[in-house]
């Protein structure tokens, strides 16, 4: 009987030593996913707080962020980069009137660097927002 | 002597097919529990690298649709059985869901905006949720 049981025993821990090995890979990989995902949060949280764009030429505020562009029939405004990372500028969102304006800007908008834009006809009235690729923002109203 | 052995074999014969049942149970169990978990690791880690953002201008008079940027590292599914968006609390029918700045293949990847249409309904001050495949949401008063 006692050597049955350490059959029996044995068989166990065999058992268990076979489906720790089986499983143990599969989770781990599974818990490594999830470690980068959280990594790839961190980060995308961490390129929010560095990044920011603004409107270069606005005079004051109209209401709540909303700057002003000077209707100077020029049609020029300039964007800034306020944050500490680079821009890419193709993938500027161009708000005008609430409606997306295409653009043809390419390249990188470097850290307190900014570029002037005609590409736009404005208005008077008119309302301008720019959207960054982690949607960090910047509106402006032509008056 | 030889009923003792007899004995003797049945309780080892029994030892070893209980201590088997055992270990296949708890491999079964095991197996089970370690699936769970990958499945929900998966989900969670896709809810991780993913994130929207509606962009409407809330200060733009009018609202041509419902734009949502892509600000996560993973691309979603933009068709619209697969977006569900609630304007003060209803649910709404997309009627389109086209991608505003597609590089040519079609996929809502990072940094891509979806323009999503709705039939006759001003957005203009109203509160929008939207909610994508895996769960991913953003909210935004317009």
């Amino acid at each position: 009987m006692g050597f049955g049981i350490s059959i029996a025993t044995a068989t166990i821990a065999i058992g268990l030593i076979l489906t720790a090995t089986v499983y143990y890979g599969r989770v781990s990989d599974s818990y490594e996913l999830l470690q980068d995902a959280r990594d790839e949060e961190q980060a995308r949280m961490l390129s929010l707080l560095e990044t920011g764009i603004g409107i270069y030429n606005k005079s004051s505020c109209s209401y709540e962020d909303r700057g002003i562009i000077t209707d100077s029939g020029t049609d020029i405004f300039y964007i800034k980069n306020i944050g500490t990372l680079p821009i890419d500028k193709s993938k500027l969102v161009m708000l005008v009137n609430g409606e997306i304006a295409n653009h043809t800007w390419f390249g990188w908008l470097y850290p307190g660097k900014n570029f002037s834009t005609t590409a736009f006809t404005l208005n008077s009235s008119d309302v301008v927002k720019i959207v960054t690729e982690n949607a960090r923002s910047d509106c402006a109203e032509v008056v | 002597m030889a009923g003792e052995s007899a004995a003797q074999a049945i309780f080892f014969i029994a030892s070893v097919i209980i201590a088997s049942v055992i270990v296949i149970a708890l491999y079964g169990v095991t197996g089970s529990v370690s699936g769970a978990l990958v499945v929900r690791n998966s989900h969670l880690a896709d809810q991780m690298k993913g994130d929207i953002e509606i962009i409407n201008d809330p200060g733009a008079s009018t609202q041509p649709g419902l734009y949502v940027l892509n600000t996560g590292k993973t691309e979603f599914d933009n068709s619209t059985d697969s977006i569900a968006v609630l304007v003060n609390g209803v649910y709404q029918t997309i009627l389109t869901s086209n991608i505003e700045n597609d590089d040519g293949d079609l996929q809502w990847e990072p940094s891509e905006v979806v323009n999503l249409t709705f039939s006759a309904i001003d957005l203009s001050g109203k509160s929008i949720k939207v909610i994508v495949a895996n769960g991913v949401l953003d909210t935004k008063q317009l």
